[in-house]
Formats: structure tokens, sequence, C-alpha cells
């Protein structure tokens, strides 16, 4: 088994079944939070539930759905123990602010041989011509700030010479939005690229996830796992890479059974979760990811609340699921 | 004077409350930050220019969906209140529509209107027409047979029945109805820009709350509320101006 965390290593590679359950002694609750339930992102969660998984190491798994920035304080207060989101500014304005919250997992990304998220422009629009444009994309300080400054940075602007924008559900909105020339360019997920699809009239100009790195979605922990019950928190570990290395390896769409589950427990029909590819798995945050998301949130004002980046080891902890893996990986700077 | 000062000091004991249980750590005061922090960071707000311009964009917002909304609200309740058939023909449709909660309406709005201003201004004349129509059809139908049966029986012309009777019965209600819909357009306002994000006390409230930066938060909300204040203590000085027949009592 290989655990590197340079960043473009390979996702770790483990057996299916790995690493075996090691049941709790007693019972435990534990209150873990989701931002919604159609999102591959929580698969590892939600396939644990309905595997059994949980259940094998004798956590007694509450799912509540909570938007990322309500989870914050339930996580530092107790109310809440594991809390499962993008890794977004406001988790690293929380910690600033005196917050005990960790980042202690990554979930995937998109495989770099078929991501279709991407800045989508009409065709002729170039990287260039956005300097200055108004641009759709999601919430501020989301991870898809971290492509879209390193793309913006080789035409020599960056995130601040762009007025971004969020526009209302359904995604629809985003196209409406271009075709009219309301926005330039438009952000898509890998679910909304489809929307984009019509390659005589939009261009990509480069995927907003980049691949070889898990920072997209990711769990935090509050202290009640990171200090009060460190057992708990690391059987979670435990169970959520299992999901990982059993059922959600190589293309795992392609496998009927896989799919039908996906499919159930996400309560979508399988025809979503198969409009865009599989994902890769890969539970590892890497060395460097937290430095280089804030560098990038760093060009827009008003995005990040202190003055002083915080490093690896006010952000990341690594612990519990290298416990989870027997392993020890080097304390982060 | 000693009910103004009642109104303020309510107000002011919840503030000094807050304060104080901030900062003695009764209440979390990274989550529910003092308020005297919230006016620090309200001002860096100001001095940025942002809460300035998220203030103009919104009250400006508000004015024009207000005035759009009540003038149509108006003119079609006193149409339908005076005209039978076409109330028949109108009124469950209009019946239905106000059922629908007006912020599901917003993506509609923005097919029709596209993105900008617009959406957000036809969301709250929407939620002020409904109170205003219903205030003035509803009024206009229950003005006493007898005010008009007096009327006619001096000759009036209808236009003076309008502005002698119809108008000064129904204006007691248009105004108190005017002021709940200018309350229910600034949470419509808010709620709007909020979803079409980018500008607006709405957008500075939600995404200060998405960034978990809540001193910035609070800030919103709180001149949210004032403007609140404001926006319908105008309505009622307004009203209070027009009707001066119906000083409330006490």
């Amino acid at each position: 088994m290989s655990y590197d965390l340079a960043v473009d290593s390979p996702a770790p590679a483990c057996e299916s079944g790995y690493p075996e359950a090691v049941p709790l002694a007693d019972s435990t609750p534990l209150k873990v939070s989701v931002p919604g339930t159609g999102f591959e992102g929580i698969l590892p969660v939600l396939l644990a539930l309905d595997k059994g998984e949980f259940e094998a190491e004798n956590l007694d798994v509450e799912l509540i759905v909570l938007p990322a920035s309500e989870s914050l304080p339930a996580l530092s207060r107790g109310n809440l123990d594991i809390a499962c989101s993008a890794p977004t500014a406001s988790v690293f304005n929380a910690i600033s602010q005196g917050f005990d919250v960790r980042w202690i997992n990554a979930a995937y990304y998109d495989p770099a041989d078929n991501n279709t998220s991407g800045l989508y422009v009409k065709n002729g629009t170039t990287v260039a011509d956005l300097e200055g444009a108004t641009i759709a994309s999601g919430a501020a300080g989301g991870p898809s700030d971290y492509p879209l400054a390193a793309m913006f940075a080789e035409e020599g602007f960056g995130l601040a010479d762009v007025t971004f924008t969020t526009l209302p559900a359904p995604a629809d909105n985003k196209r409406t939005a271009l075709d009219n020339d309301v926005v330039k360019a438009v952000t898509a997920t890998n679910t909304e690229a489809v929307l984009f699809s019509d390659e005589k009239k939009y261009t990509n100009l480069g995927p907003i996830t980049l691949s070889g790195e898990p920072y997209n979605f990711s769990c935090f922990a509050g202290p009640t796992v990171i200090i009060d019950d460190r057992a708990a928190g690391v059987a979670f570990e435990r169970a959520y890479s299992r999901v990982i290395n059993t059922y959600l390896q190589g293309d795992y769409k392609a496998d009927p059974e896989v799919l039908s589950d996906i499919a159930r427990v996400m309560e979508v029909p399988e025809e979503a979760v198969t409009a865009y590819p599989s994902l890769t798995w890969d539970w590892l945050p890497r060395e460097g990811t937290v430095d280089r998301l804030q560098k990038a949130w760093r060009e827009r004002p008003d995005i990040l609340q202190y003055d002083t980046d915080l490093t690896e080891a006010q952000v990341v902890d690594r612990s519990l699921v290298g416990e989870a893996h027997g392993v020890t990986f080097p304390a982060s700077e | 004077m000693t009910y103004i000062a009642l109104g303020v000091l309510v107000p002011v004991l919840f503030f000094v409350w807050w304060e104080l249980a901030a900062r003695t750590g009764a209440i979390d005061a990274r989550i529910f930050p003092a308020p005297t922090t919230i006016v620090l960071e309200a001002w860096e707000l100001i001095q940025a220019g942002t809460l300035g311009t998220a203030v103009f964009e919104t009250v400006w917002r508000l004015l024009l969906g207000f005035a759009i909304g009540a003038v149509i609200g108006f003119c079609l309740g006193v149409f339908m209140g005076l005209l039978k058939p076409l109330r028949a023909a109108l009124e469950p449709s209009l019946d239905a529509l106000y059922a629908i909660p007006n912020l599901t309406l917003l993506p509609i709005f923005i097919a029709l209107f596209g993105f900008g201003d617009a959406p957000l201004v036809a969301l709250i004349a929407l939620a002020v027409f409904f109170y205003v129509w219903i205030g003035s059809m509803t009024s206009i139908i229950r003005v006493p047979a007898g005010y008009i049966e007096a009327a006619r029986s001096i000759g009036v012309s209808p236009f003076s029945m309008f502005t002698h009777v119809y108008f000064p019965a129904i204006l007691p209600t248009v105004m108190v109805n005017a002021r709940v819909g200018m309350v229910v357009a600034i949470t419509m306002a808010v709620a709007g820009e909020y979803i079409i994000g980018g500008t607006g006390l709405g957008y500075l409230i939600f995404n200060s709350a998405q960034l978990f930066v809540n001193g910035w938060m609070y800030a919103g909300i709180i001149v949210v509320g004032v403007i609140g204040v404001i926006l319908a203590g105008l309505v009622s000085l307004v009203g209070r101006w027009v009707i001066p027949w119906e000083r409330p009592r006490g």
C-alpha cells in the first residue's frame, strides 16, 4: 500500500474490504452532516449506512442534512461530530476564529482523461477575454477558485479582475445567462456540464476541478471525535475508507449492482449517475492543498478574514485516517 | 413621547443584554458577536463602501418594486371592486396566484425579464401588489350603500363619486395593507438578492454567512431591520398625511 502525500501521487491503493471493521466495545452514536443527499461526494457515507459498514464498527450514525456554514458552530460546540462538505473559505475563517474544527479526510477528483467540469464560454471567447468580465459561479470562497486562479494567472490576471455572480437553480439558468450575454462565462460541475455539450456553441476553457488532487470534498471533525472520542473517529474513517476500497474503485459505474445501489442511496435515476464518468476516489488530503486554496482565495477581496495564512497543521488532521489504516503520517507544518 | 421612549427602550435593553452576554461569555461571541463588535465591523463595511452600495441597491429595488406593485394593485383593486364582471373574471386566478409563495416565481421572472434588477423588482412588486389589491378591492366592496345612495341623490358625477365617496372610504385599509406590503417587500428583496447573488443586502448577509463572517452578517441583518422600520414608518406617515381623519386612537 502506498500513502504518498505529494500532490498528483496516485490515490492510495487498498484491497477491497480494507481496513477491516474493528467494532467499538459499546454502540457509539455519531451525528454526521451532509449538505444534501443527491450529490455523489457523500457516497462513502451513504453507502456505509446502506451496506451496514457503520454498524459493523458499532457506530450508530445519524445523518443530518445541513449546509456547511451552519455545521461549523454545531461541530465546534459538540452538537455535531462530523460534517462532510466542500472545503470552503468558511471552514478556514471558522478555524481562524478559534473553532475546533479539522479537515480529516478527502473524497475524490474527476478523472484527468474524462473531466467534463469546466469554465464554459461561447465559442470564440478565450481566457484572456475574461479579464473584467462577469462569471456565473458557485458561492464565493469555494474550491473552484483554486483552478480558476491558476487558469487566469496564465493570462496575467487574477480572480479580483473578474466579477463573480451566483444564479438560482436550476443550472439551466447558467446556460440562459451565457446565451443572453448576461455573463461571459459560467462554471459547470461535471453534473452540469451536459448543458454545455453542444460543441457548436460552447467551449470549455479548462476544468474547475483539478484531477490528481482530492480537494473538492471532504469531512471535517469537531472536538468530540478529534479529542474526546478518537476511537469513534477512527471507526468512522475505517468505514469511510472501506466503502471507497470496496465499492468505488475503477469504473464502478459500469457495475450494474453498484450503479443500482448508488442511484438508490442518492435517490436519483441511474441515468443521472451515469451522466458523468466514474470519479477517482481518494481519501487522503495532500500536502500543500491548504496553502494553494488560501493563495487562490487571497486573490478575491473579503473572502479570508485573517491576515496570516493558516498552516496545514491548523487545518488538516490526518491522524484519524492514518490510525484507521495503521500508518502514521508525518506531522503537518 | 412616553410611547416613543418605550419603543426605543425595548431594543436598547435587548442590545445591552446581548452586549453583556457576549462580553461575559454567557453566549459564544464568535457566533453572536457583541453589538459593539458588529458596529465596528459595520463601520469597516461603510468605509470600504460595501454597506452603502448594498443599502442603495436594496432600497432602490424596494422603492421601485413597491411603487409598481402599489399602483397596479390599487388600480386593479378599485376596478375589480367597482366592476363585478371584472371581479368574477379575475378574482379566482389572482387568488390562485396569491396562494403561490412569491419566491417560487423568481425563476419565471428570470425567464421573462432576464437577470439583473428586473426580476427582483418584479418579485417585490408582486408581493406588494397582492396586499394593496386585496385591500383596495375588499374595501371598495364594503363601502356602505348609504354613502353611495346619498351621493347619487345629489347627482354627483362618477369621478366625484370616486374622489369624494369611495377614495376616502377605502384609503385607511389601503394604507394599512401598503404598510404590510412594504414589510413583505423587504423580505422578498433580501431573499431574492440571496438567490440572484452578487448585489444588495441579501447577498451581503448570505454571502457573509457562507463565509462564516458573522459580524458582517449581523451588520446586514440589523441594517435590514432599520430599513424596515424607516420604510414602514414612512408609509404610516404618508397614511396619516393623506387620511388625517383616521388618526389611531390612544
